[in-house]
C-alpha cells in the first residue's frame, strides 16, 4: 500500500505534467509511474485522470504528441513539451516560488 | 492568450472536427494500451491475470467517466452533440416530410424575397455597373456644380484642362481615365439597318481601370494626350453591338464602320455587360480615343483646349495608402484652383469635385428619395420575413413538430431544458437553412430570368448575397423556432401528460397566431387593391390606343438627339418638310411632347354654365397642324391649330370633348377663355378654346386631361409623325433612305409603323403586369399559409375537445363547421381592420397619379375592385381553412380520451 497520501492541489498537475514532460518526453504510462516515483507516492493520481490534462494541455497548445513505436513494439503516443508550454511553465513556477515563498515565510511568523 | 498557442487551439477544434472518430478510437488505444502495462506490471508482482486487470483498472479510475472528460478537454464534445442534433433534427423532418415541404416553401418565398432586395441593394449601392471589375480602391472623380442659393448639388463635367490637372496628382491617384459620351449615327450602307450607338470617346488607361480585356481584338491605344493631334480612326464595339449587329462573327475586327460619315475601324470587341463605367441600357455602346471625337463629331478641337468646356467624366486608382477621404478632400482643391482659371460666370455656380468609391448608383443629385426608397424596400423586407417566421411558427406548432408530450416526457425523464430548447432550435435550422438555400435558388433563377432586361447592374447573386442570406437564414431559425421551443419546454410536465400533450397553454398561443393571421390579412388587402389597380391602369391604358386602321398608315421616326444647336434644328425642319414630297407619305406632323403641367381657371367672362369648379390640373401639350387629322381623330368643333397661332396675343388651345363637357356639359366651348397659371405663378397669356377634338378616339400619349397648343418655340422636339397613303410599313425603307440623304450625321433612332410601336409598348406593360401580378399571387399565398397553419393548430390543440364533441353526437361535419366559421371569422376580422388601409393606399395612389400626370380619378371603381379583393381573400381563406379543418373530423373519440 503506498504511504498516506495528500490530495492534489486544484491545478497543480497541468504543472507536474509540464515539469515532467521538460525533462523528458514520453507516453502517458511512463508519466503517471514517474509521478508517483518522484513524488514519492505522496500526491495521489489516480493514472486514468493524467489523460484528460493530458488532452488539455494538448488542446491549449502547450504540449504535442506523436505516435511512436516503443522498444517493446507497442505503439504508443509520445508527448512534449511545445515552447508555449515551457514559457507558460516558467510563468507558472515563479508564481507558485512566490506563493509558496509567501506561505512559509507567514507558517513560520506565526 | 498567445497567437501560437490560438494557432494551436484551432487546429485541434479542426482536428476534431475532421477526425472526430479516429481521435476518440486514438483516446481508447492509448487508454487499452496503459491499461495493458500496467496489468504486465502487476503481474510481473505475482497477481493472476484476472487479478492483475482488475488491479490495473482500479487503479486508472472508470473508463468511461475519463472517456468523457478527455472528449471535453479536447472541445469535441459540442461537435459531437451538435452532429446529432442535426442527425435528430433530419429524423422529424423526414416524420413529417409535407409540412417540412410547406415550412421550407414559405421560407423559401420569403428568403428569396430577401435575397433579391438585398442584391439590388449590393448591385446599385456596393458594386460599380455591369462588368466592370470591382475594386476598393476604384473610384468616380465627380464634378458637382451648386447655384449659390441651393443646397442640391448637381452633376457638372470636367474640361480636359481641369481633369489634366487631378490626373497629374500621381500622390491621391494610381490611375485615372475619363470619358465623354454622345450619339453617334451607323451606316452600313443599307438604310434599313442605318442606326445609332452610344460612343464613349476615353482617354487613355480607360479599359485598364474597369479592369476590362477585349472578348475578341485587341483594345484602343490611346494616346496620353487627347489634345496633341487628331486621334486614330478606331473603335472599340460593345458586345450586344458586335451580336446584333454582326451575328457574332469574329471576322468583325478590321471591318470599316460609318459613324457620322466618318470611316472607322473595328479594333476590338468588349466582354458581355460591359458597357461603360455608369448604367448604362444601351444596346449599341461604341468606344473611341477621345483625340478623335472632333472628327467624328465634326465639331471643333478648342473643346479639349477651352477651360470653360464641360466635357468629361473620370475615375480612377486611389494611390496606395491614401483613403478616398483624403483623395476627394485634396481632388477638391485642385479642382477650384482649376475653376478659378474658368471665364467668371455670371450665374455664379459654386463649382467643385469630390471622389467617392465607384459604385452603380453614385449619380447626384443624392436624393434623400433615393434613402427612403432603400428605406420602404428594407421596411417589405423586414416584414416579408416576419410574415414568413408567423406563419412558419404557426406552422411548427400546428404540425406538432414541438411535440409538448414527447419533451414532457424527456423533461421528467432528467434531460436538461437547455439541451431540448437546443435541439428544437437546431431542427428549426435545418429548416431555414434548406429555406435559405431554396430562397436563394428561387431569386438565382429569378436573376437568370431577369437578367436580359436588367440591363447596367449586376443583380446577380454571389458569395456574399449567400452568406448574407445564409446568416439571415439562420436568424430566421432562430425567431421562429424559439417561440414553439420555449412553449413547448415551458408548461408543466405533470400537467401536459396529464392531458395528453393536447391542450397546454394553448389558448394564449392559439389568439397571439390568430392575431397575426388577422394582422396579415389586415395588410394583405391594401396591397392587392394597389396591385390589382396598378393593373387595372395598364389594361386601360392599352384600351386608349387609336384605331387599328390608322396606326398601320402612321410612320413614327425618333432621333436619338438630346442636346440640339439652332441650325440642326432647322435642318431636322426642313428635312420633315422635304419628307412630306416622298411619293407614299401624305403628311409629316411632330409628334405631340413636351408636357407643361399647369393651372387653368375659366375667366370670368366664360363663367356661364360652368358646371366644375376650376383652377383644375392640365398637361399643355405641343401640337402642329394637322395632328390630330393624321391620326384620324375628327375636331368636332371649332377648328384646327393653324401656324398663324404662334403669333396670336391669346394662346389658342384644343381641348378634348372630356374636358369641354366636364366644364360646360352639351353648351358649346368654342371661344371661352382660361387664365394659365404655372405652379402658382399667374401667366400673362391667356388661353382661348378654338377647337374641340374627339377624346374617345384616344391620342398617341398617355391619359390625363390634355389641352393642345402650338408652341412658340417652334418645332422643338425630335418625334415625328407620317401618314402614309397606304399601308405604312413599306415606306420605312424610302424614309430612312431619304432621311440618310438630307441628314446623313443625325442619329435615327427609330422609324416604324405606330402600329409595331403600340404592339411593343403593350408587350413590355404586359411583362410589367404579369411581374406585380406575381408579386401579388405571392402576397396571398403567403397570408393563406399563416392561416392554415393557424386553423391546423386549432385542430390539434382542440383535439380533446373534439373527441368530446364527436363523443356527445356532434357529426364530423358540425365540427368541421365550427373550425371553418372560426377561419372565415378571422379573415372578416383582418378584412375589416384592412379597410381604412385600403382607403388610405387608394388616396396614395390617387396622390401618385397626378404627380406622374394623371388626373387623379382612378381609371376603375374602387369598390368594384374591392369587392372583388374582398371575395379573393374569403374563397383562399374559405380553401386555407377548410383543408386542415377536415382533419378534425376523423378525430376518434375514444382515442382523443383515451389519456382523460
Amino acid at each position: 500500500m503506498p504511504p498516506k497520501s495528500a490530495p492534489l492541489l486544484q491545478g497543480t498537475l497541468d504543472l507536474i505534467v509540464l515539469q515532467l514532460l521538460r525533462a523528458e518526453p514520453t507516453n502517458g504510462y511512463e508519466l503517471s509511474l514517474r509521478i508517483q516515483a518522484t513524488s514519492s507516492q505522496v500526491l495521489a493520481v489516480n493514472a486514468g485522470s493524467l489523460y484528460p490534462a493530458l488532452y488539455r494541455l494538448e488542446e491549449k497548445g502547450l504540449i504535442d504528441a506523436e505516435w511512436s513505436e516503443s522498444p517493446s513494439g507497442r505503439k504508443t503516443k509520445v508527448y512534449s513539451v511545445t515552447a508555449a508550454g515551457r514559457r507558460y511553465l516558467n510563468e507558472q513556477r515563479e508564481n507558485w516560488e512566490r506563493f509558496s515563498g509567501a506561505l512559509a515565510a507567514i507558517l513560520r511568523v506565526t | 492568450m498567445s497567437i501560437l498557442s490560438l494557432l494551436y487551439r484551432y487546429r485541434a477544434v479542426v482536428r476534431s472536427l475532421v477526425r472526430r472518430g479516429s481521435l476518440d478510437q486514438e483516446m481508447r488505444a492509448e487508454m487499452e494500451s496503459h491499461l495493458a502495462r500496467a496489468t504486465d506490471r502487476f503481474m510481473a508482482r505475482g497477481l493472476s491475470p484476472g487479478a492483475a486487470r482488475e488491479a490495473a483498472r482500479r487503479e486508472f479510475g472508470n473508463v468511461a467517466v475519463l472517456q468523457e472528460e478527455g472528449r471535453d478537454a479536447r472541445g469535441a464534445r459540442w461537435i459531437e452533440s451538435v452532429v446529432a442534433d442535426v442527425r435528430f433534427a433530419f429524423r422529424q423532418i423526414a416524420r413529417r416530410p409535407l409540412a417540412s415541404a410547406t415550412i421550407v416553401g414559405v421560407l423559401a418565398l420569403g428568403i428569396g424575397v430577401h435575397a433579391g432586395i438585398v442584391s439590388f441593394y449590393q448591385a446599385l449601392r456596393l458594386r460599380p455597373a455591369a462588368g466592370v471589375r470591382p475594386d476598393p480602391a476604384l473610384v468616380l472623380i465627380r464634378g458637382k456644380q451648386r447655384a449659390p442659393e441651393s443646397e442640391r448639388w448637381l452633376p457638372r463635367d470636367f474640361s480636359y484642362p481641369e481633369y489634366r490637372e487631378l490626373a497629374s496628382r500621381g500622390d491621391l491617384f494610381a490611375t485615372t481615365t475619363a470619358w465623354t459620351t454622345s450619339v453617334v449615327a451607323l451606316d452600313f450602307g443599307d438604310p434599313e439597318r442605318a442606326t445609332s450607338a452610344q460612343m464613349h470617346f476615353v482617354t487613355d488607361k480607360y479599359f485598364e481601370t474597369a479592369g476590362v480585356r477585349m472578348a475578341l481584338g485587341s483594345a484602343l491605344r490611346v494616346p496620353r494626350r487627347a489634345d496633341a493631334g487628331d486621334g486614330e480612326m478606331v473603335a472599340v464595339i460593345g458586345d450586344a453591338m458586335w451580336r446584333t449587329l454582326f451575328g457574332g462573327t469574329r471576322d468583325v475586327i478590321g471591318r470599316t464602320l460609318k459613324v457620322n460619315d466618318a470611316l472607322v475601324r473595328v479594333v476590338g470587341v468588349a466582354p458581355p455587360r460591359f458597357n461603360g463605367f455608369t448604367v448604362s441600357a444601351s444596346e449599341r455602346t461604341m468606344w473611341m480615343p477621345l483625340a478623335s471625337r472632333a472628327t467624328v463629331l465634326r465639331a471643333t478641337r478648342r473643346a479639349l483646349i477651352d477651360r470653360d468646356s464641360a466635357l468629361l467624366s473620370a475615375a480612377g486608382f486611389v494611390a496606395p495608402g491614401v483613403s478616398v477621404n483624403q483623395a476627394s478632400a485634396a481632388a477638391r482643391v485642385v479642382s477650384e484652383q482649376a475653376v478659378g482659371r474658368m471665364t467668371p460666370d455670371v450665374d455664379r455656380r459654386i463649382r467643385t469635385a469630390d471622389v467617392v468609391p465607384l459604385r452603380a448608383g453614385t449619380e447626384l443629385p443624392e436624393d434623400p428619395q433615393v434613402l427612403f426608397v432603400w428605406f420602404a424596400f428594407s421596411l417589405v423586407d423586414v416584414l416579408v420575413l416576419v410574415l414568413a417566421c408567423t406563419n412558419v411558427s404557426a406552422l411548427v406548432v400546428g404540425a406538432g413538430m414541438a411535440r409538448s408530450q414527447e419533451i414532457a416526457v424527456r423533461l421528467s425523464l432528467g434531460a436538461a431544458r437547455a439541451r431540448i430548447i437546443r435541439q428544437l432550435l437546431t431542427e428549426s435550422c435545418v429548416l431555414a437553412v434548406a429555406g435559405g438555400a431554396g430562397g436563394l435558388a428561387l431569386y438565382r433563377a429569378f436573376a437568370l430570368i431577369a437578367a436580359g432586361s436588367v440591363v447596367g447592374i449586376e443583380i446577380a447573386p454571389d458569395f456574399a448575397t449567400a452568406a448574407f442570406t445564409l446568416v439571415i437564414a439562420l436568424a430566421t431559425g432562430i425567431l421562429f423556432g424559439l417561440s414553439p421551443a420555449l412553449h413547448a419546454t415551458k408548461t408543466g410536465v405533470a400537467e401536459v401528460l396529464k392531458r395528453g400533450g393536447s391542450a397546454g397553454g394553448a389558448s394564449a398561443r392559439t389568439r397571439l397566431q390568430s392575431s397575426f393571421v388577422v394582422a396579415q390579412i389586415a395588410v394583405t388587402q391594401p396591397l392587392l387593391i394597389g396591385i390589382a389597380v396598378m393593373l387595372a391602369l395598364l389594361v386601360k391604358q392599352d384600351q386608349r390606343g387609336v384605331e387599328q386602321s390608322v396606326t398601320s398608315r402612321v410612320v413614327q421616326i425618333e432621333f436619338d438627339v438630346r442636346k440640339i444647336a439652332p441650325e440642326t434644328r432647322a435642318r431636322l425642319h426642313a428635312a420633315m418638310r422635304d419628307l412630306q414630297t416622298l411619293p407614299g407619305i401624305e403628311n409629316v406632323v411632330s409628334d405631340a411632347n413636351g408636357r407643361e403641367l399647369l393651372d387653368f381657371t375659366v375667366s370670368a367672362e366664360s363663367r356661364a354654365g360652368l358646371i366644375r369648379q376650376t383652377p383644375m390640373q392640365v398637361h399643355l401639350e405641343e401640337a402642329s397642324p394637322g395632328y390630330f387629322t393624321l391620326l384620324g381623330l375628327p375636331i368636332v368643333r371649332g377648328r384646327d391649330l393653324v401656324p398663324a397661332d404662334t403669333a396670336a396675343r391669346d394662346r389658342a388651345v384644343l381641348i378634348s370633348t372630356d374636358v369641354a363637357h366636364e366644364l360646360w356639359g352639351n353648351a358649346d366651348p368654342i371661344g371661352r377663355r382660361f387664365s394659365q397659371s404655372d405652379h402658382g405663378k399667374p401667366l400673362e397669356r391667356a388661353a382661348v378654346v378654338v377647337g374641340v377634338y374627339d377624346a374617345s378616339r384616344g391620342t398617341t400619349q398617355g391619359p390625363g386631361r390634355r389641352v393642345f397648343a402650338i408652341d412658340n418655340s417652334g418645332w422643338r422636339d425630335f418625334a415625328y409623325l407620317a401618314r402614309t397613303t397606304g399601308p405604312a410599313r413599306p415606306l420605312i425603307r424610302p424614309i430612312r433612305e431619304r432621311l440618310r440623304k438630307t441628314i446623313p450625321d443625325l442619329a435615327v433612332e427609330n422609324v416604324e409603323t405606330l402600329q409595331d410601336a403600340f404592339a411593343a409598348e403593350q408587350r413590355t406593360m404586359m411583362q410589367f403586369g404579369a411581374g406585380i401580378g406575381t408579386a401579388g399571387a405571392l402576397v396571398l399565398l403567403l397570408a393563406s399559409i399563416g392561416l392554415y397553419g393557424v386553423i391546423a393548430l386549432a385542430v390539434t390543440q382542440r383535439r380533446r375537445e373534439i373527441g368530446i364533441r364527436i363523443a356527445l353526437g356532434a357529426k364530423p361535419v358540425e365540427v368541421v363547421a365550427l373550425l371553418f366559421r372560426k377561419g372565415l371569422w378571422l379573415s372578416g376580422l383582418g378584412l375589416l381592420i384592412g379597410l381604412p388601409l385600403s382607403i388610405a393606399c387608394l388616396a396614395a395612389v390617387g396622390h401618385v397619379m397626378v404627380l406622374t400626370g394623371e388626373n387623379g380619378a382612378l381609371p376603375v371603381n374602387p369598390a368594384a375592385i374591392g369587392g372583388l379583393i374582398a371575395i379573393t381573400v374569403i374563397v383562399v381563406a374559405a380553401v386555407a381553412t377548410w383543408l386542415p379543418a377536415r382533419r378534425a373530423a376523423v378525430v376518434d373519440p375514444m382515442i382523443a380520451l383515451r389519456t382523460e
